[in-house]
């Protein structure tokens, strides 16, 4: 049957059978070894886009380390104005999750015993874990003041620990470590209160029950059948159905990349199929046979598989959004086979397929040069995702060049009197362009003024930013739940922190603490509220030893007077002694046990051992002046001020500038090449038309308010690749002039099709990137038969 | 005789009986509730109550008391000062957004309650046991009343596990005024106050604004 087929349509007895297993085995290699050798694995997360901060190079892995961390937690808000309905419905979401593989941590509950936990951990390490102002006293020798304060305590009201370790602890240091711990730590600004074993917090009269998860490592944030996050947003939106009253917020980056990805897929279903439909129309229309349209699906198939398996080789995943970008393949390799089939399926000289790709075959090369000159400039900029897109493209580019060459001039060509196409859309705009050539020189001087105006105003307006807060836009719901989720939860933290590094865990605490030491002194300014650090539990050894010291100096001495004091005798005295001897060696590190219910906090902070450096986070709360902060940094050793998003804002400029410069750099060789094969002057007239259409599309973006960022010039660059085809495809096929006009017009309008779908994407980078390249391709188009060979009537 | 003098008899007998008893044998219920806001409304009639506190704190795990007196104030709106003068002198302030501690040594120490939920409801709580406010503890205890005269007792057990791990049971005496509150600590340990010399007025003297922080 297959051999029926292939005899039927094609053959001519011509099979190139070299050139044809070179394509197969081509293929084989391209597509079968990344297949065989690594799984499909598609990256959703949103923040992987991003790329590295060039200022925090030297702390980058430990800053994915941290939001690798960050961003698989969510929490789930169920409120109701009645604390038990709430509480009743954060159960039933509890119990539905809680067994789930997919997640790694749920909580409801909070063990009532966790307080207690923590003041026997600090308790149990009073000789060690001292804050700054105890230590000031015991350095400045302030021990009456010490001991009166503690006499006060123990005569005064409302304590919040015990007295029944009093003959062990006569100085109160486990009290002044807890007192330090409850006003200084992140608990002096919780805003949830423990009723009933789960944690409760009040906004304007609604009860929130809080539940905290994290995904488990193995799971992907993507929109699946039956993915967790999508589960809960089911049985979320069910509860609220079904109890009147019941709000629900929800926050966590698991959310957020669950509902882009899921965007993300549908998006790439619409794109593509609009893509296909309108393919797959103008196909008929134009060719009146199906043989281009299943050749042509055939092959954009095997290019973009292509491409998605060379993607894989090289970067062992694939992101999600260059599936997206990914899509607009579609159009580009199209330009190709259309070019093939106008000349296949117009030309009467004609006698086999290979005059059809004899016919096509300079453009088509030059203009598969220059379009992958463009790619591997972008190739070169240092962003992983911008590579990605550049290789998907070039190898399915690549594919789609060889399919051509090798594979489409086997195919029979239609009997002569078949070799017909509609031309009269070409016929119209000959006709339209024919009447602009003819206009007389005062009226292109009007013209040239108007443009020169509106293009000028237009850059003038242009905003070139690249602000990432602008670039994601959540969704309504997401946003409501975010802002109510952040007014109840009232953490405070802001999008910047600070991370430390240290040649070992003790460098790196004792680094923290110089860092604690300086916020301390702003928090007295009223700069920030609190902080979240690991020697709030963890200080350095040093530090401990100090304190130690400082207590067996200054305090041991007066211990006896201390406890007489308190009613106690000289037994008691050398029970203290013999328990502060002890206690030498209760030194709190990494790996002591700590306190189960600070093990998370702890987990996110201390980054650990990362390439042979040591690294820990430390997390401001409620801060203002974001400079003083960045200063601080600034003036410390080994102290970095993260801002994420700003730093990737400039970073992202950064990048813009390099990838446009690697362009102007490619554009340079072609211009070189094209003149080796028309002349400077011929070469020039060809690139001045994509670079014209790139100039008045970033007008147009100007004047519509767009931001001229990364994504944006990403869209130049492109258009530089693809427009510069148009050009070549009128110099090169001037003869034949009605077919290459409806052959460009095919080109154009798919590709339009597809970077128009991108444009309508809710994605802000997708949507700037695919309006960038609808504005340049449209004017390439336009401008293309400016190119010195003038359509004749 | 009238009906309803026989059932206020009884109600005396059985109230009387009861309070002979434990308080906590008798839950608060539709019947003495009423009782009991009357009585708190008494406490809560002034804007201002003045007095002078003894202190005195048993702890049984080191057989050890521990005895302190000095003055309160507590301001309906504004908070509670509770000032201990002797043997060791110390101020402690709590007001709905702030717990502060000073010593003349100048200790000076704060819990910010106005974005701490926990130290908020401490901050509440200590604030409607001593300012008369019923209708404040019933959402945070299980309460239990009895009356013998006009001498009434309240108890109050915490419905929070978390809580009664610090505090294990409150009990208040009073008649026209407190008398005294009995607070059982998570380990069993008791602090006795014993308040006289009530005196009432309408404003706050300049030092007691001072020390709620008010203008």
């Amino acid at each position: 049957m297959l051999s029926d087929v292939l005899k039927k349509h094609f053959g001519n007895g011509q099979w190139n059978r070299p050139m044809v297993a070179f394509w197969i085995v081509f293929h084989l290699v391209l597509i079968g070894i990344p297949l065989f050798l690594y799984p499909i694995k598609i990256n959703t997360d949103l923040y992987s886009v991003l790329p590295a901060s060039h200022e925090l190079h030297k702390v980058s892995e430990a800053e994915r380390t941290l939001s690798s961390k960050t961003t698989s937690q969510f929490y789930v808000l169920v409120g109701h104005e009645n604390f038990e309905t709430a509480k009743k419905a954060s159960e039933i979401l509890y119990a539905a999750i809680k067994e789930d593989h997919s997640l790694d941590t749920v909580r409801l509950y909070v063990d009532p015993s966790s307080m207690q936990e923590i003041q026997n951990f600090l308790f149990a390490h009073r000789y060690q874990m001292q804050g700054p102002e105890m230590v000031r006293q015991l350095e400045k020798g302030e021990v009456d003041r010490i001991s009166s304060d503690a006499l006060s305590s123990v005569y005064g009201a409302f304590q919040f620990s015990s007295l029944d370790n009093l003959a062990k602890d006569p100085f109160l240091l486990g009290e002044n470590s807890l007192n330090r711990y409850l006003s200084s730590s992140l608990f002096s600004s919780l805003a949830f209160g423990i009723k009933e074993n789960v944690l409760v917090a009040s906004d304007s009269g609604v009860q929130y029950v809080m539940l905290s998860g994290s995904l488990a490592p193995h799971v992907s944030a993507i929109a699946k059948e039956g993915h967790i996050i999508g589960r809960i947003n089911e049985l979320c939106a069910k509860m609220e159905k079904e109890t009147p009253g019941l709000r629900l917020a929800f926050s966590g980056v698991p959310f957020h990349s669950y509902e882009s990805s899921s965007n993300a897929q549908n998006e790439v279903m619409i794109i593509s199929i609009i893509s296909m439909l309108a393919i797959i129309v103008l196909f008929i229309l134009v060719f009146r046979s199906p043989i281009p349209l299943v050749m042509v699906i055939g092959y954009i198939f095997v290019a973009g598989l292509t491409a998605l398996c060379c993607t894989l080789w090289a970067f062992k995943e694939i992101h999600i959004f260059t599936f997206v970008f990914g899509t607009s393949l579609i159009g580009i390799c199209i330009d190709y086979s259309v070019h093939f089939f106008m000349d296949w399926k117009s030309s009467q000289e004609n006698k086999t397929g290979f005059d059809v790709r004899a016919h096509i075959f300079k453009g088509v090369i030059l203009g598969f040069l220059t379009t992958e000159a463009g790619y591997l400039a972008v190739m070169l900029a240092p962003f992983p995702l911008l590579k990605q897109m550049a290789l998907f493209s070039f190898a399915g580019l690549l594919s789609s060049l060889l399919t051509i060459m090798i594979i489409f001039p086997n195919l029979k060509l239609p009997t002569v009197e078949k070799r017909i196409v509609p031309l009269k859309a070409a016929d119209i705009l000959l006709k339209v362009y024919s009447r602009i050539f003819a206009l007389k020189r005062p009226a292109w001087i009007c013209i040239w003024i108007v443009a020169i105006a509106v293009i000028i105003s237009g850059l003038m307006r242009l905003n070139m930013e690249n602000d990432i807060r602008g670039l994601y836009s959540m969704s309504d719901h997401l946003k409501k739940s975010e802002q109510l989720a952040a007014r109840v939860m009232n953490l405070g933290t802001s999008g910047w922190f600070f991370i430390i590094s240290g040649k070992s865990p003790e460098d790196v605490l004792q680094r923290e603490e110089r860092l604690c030491s300086r916020l301390d002194a702003e928090k007295e300014k009223g700069q920030l509220s609190s902080y979240m650090a690991t020697t709030l539990f963890v200080p350095s050894l040093a530090t401990q030893n100090h304190t130690y010291s400082l207590i067996r100096e200054k305090l041991l001495p007066s211990s006896q007077n201390q406890l007489t004091q308190l009613g106690f005798g000289t037994a008691e005295n050398e029970k203290f002694l013999a328990d502060f001897s002890a206690a030498s060696k209760a030194m709190v590190t990494m790996d002591s046990k700590l306190p189960s219910n600070l093990g998370p906090m702890l987990n996110t902070l201390w980054l650990g051992k990362i390439d042979g450096v040591y690294y820990s986070a430390v997390l401001p709360l409620h801060a203002k002046d974001q400079m003083v902060f960045k200063k601080m940094a600034s003036e410390m050793d080994s102290v970095y001020f993260v801002d994420k998003m700003t730093d990737i804002g400039n970073e992202l400029t950064r990048l813009s500038h390099i990838a446009l410069g690697l362009v102007i750099l490619a554009y340079a060789l072609v211009l070189v090449l094209l003149s080796f094969v028309y002349g400077f002057r011929t070469a020039f007239r060809i690139i001045r038309t994509p670079l014209l259409a790139c100039i008045i599309a970033a007008s147009l973006l100007g004047h519509l308010g767009i931001p001229y960022n990364f994504f944006a010039i990403v869209g130049a660059i492109l258009t530089l690749s693809i427009g510069i085809d148009y050009s070549l495809f009128f110099k090169e096929n001037a003869k034949t002039m009605r077919t290459t006009m409806l052959a460009v017009l095919l080109s154009v309008v798919t590709t339009l099709l597809s970077f128009g779908a991108l444009g309508l994407s809710s994605f802000a980078p997708v949507s700037t990137f695919g309006l960038s390249v609808l504005f340049g391709i449209s004017f390439c188009f336009f401008l293309a038969p400016f190119n010195g060979t003038r359509p004749q009537k | 005789m009238p009906k309803g003098f026989l059932f206020s008899f009884l109600g005396f007998v059985f109230l009387g009986v009861s309070f002979a008893g434990s308080v906590y044998d008798f839950p608060l219920n539709a019947e003495n509730r009423p009782v009991l806001e009357k009585s708190f409304s008494i406490l809560a009639a002034h804007n201002v109550t003045r007095g002078h506190f003894k202190q005195t704190k048993t702890i049984t795990r080191i057989s050890r008391t521990f005895i302190s007196e000095g003055t309160f104030v507590i301001a309906d709106g504004n908070g509670i000062i509770w000032d201990t003068q002797k043997p060791f002198p110390s101020t402690l302030v709590i007001t709905s957004d702030k717990i502060v501690q000073k010593t003349p040594q100048g200790k000076n120490s704060t819990l910010d309650a106005s974005d701490n939920a926990a130290f908020r409801e401490f901050s509440n709580t200590i604030q409607a046991v001593f300012s008369g406010k019923p209708s404040a503890l019933y959402s945070q205890f299980n309460i239990f009343f009895s009356v013998q005269g006009n001498q009434w007792k309240l108890g109050l057990i915490p419905k929070e596990e978390v809580v009664r791990s610090i505090i294990s049971s409150i009990e208040l005496n009073g008649d026209l005024t407190l008398n005294s509150v009995l607070i059982k600590d998570g380990n069993q340990d008791l602090t006795r106050y014993e308040f006289s010399a009530h005196k009432y007025s309408e404003d706050l003297e300049p030092k007691e604004k001072d020390a709620f922080g008010r203008p």
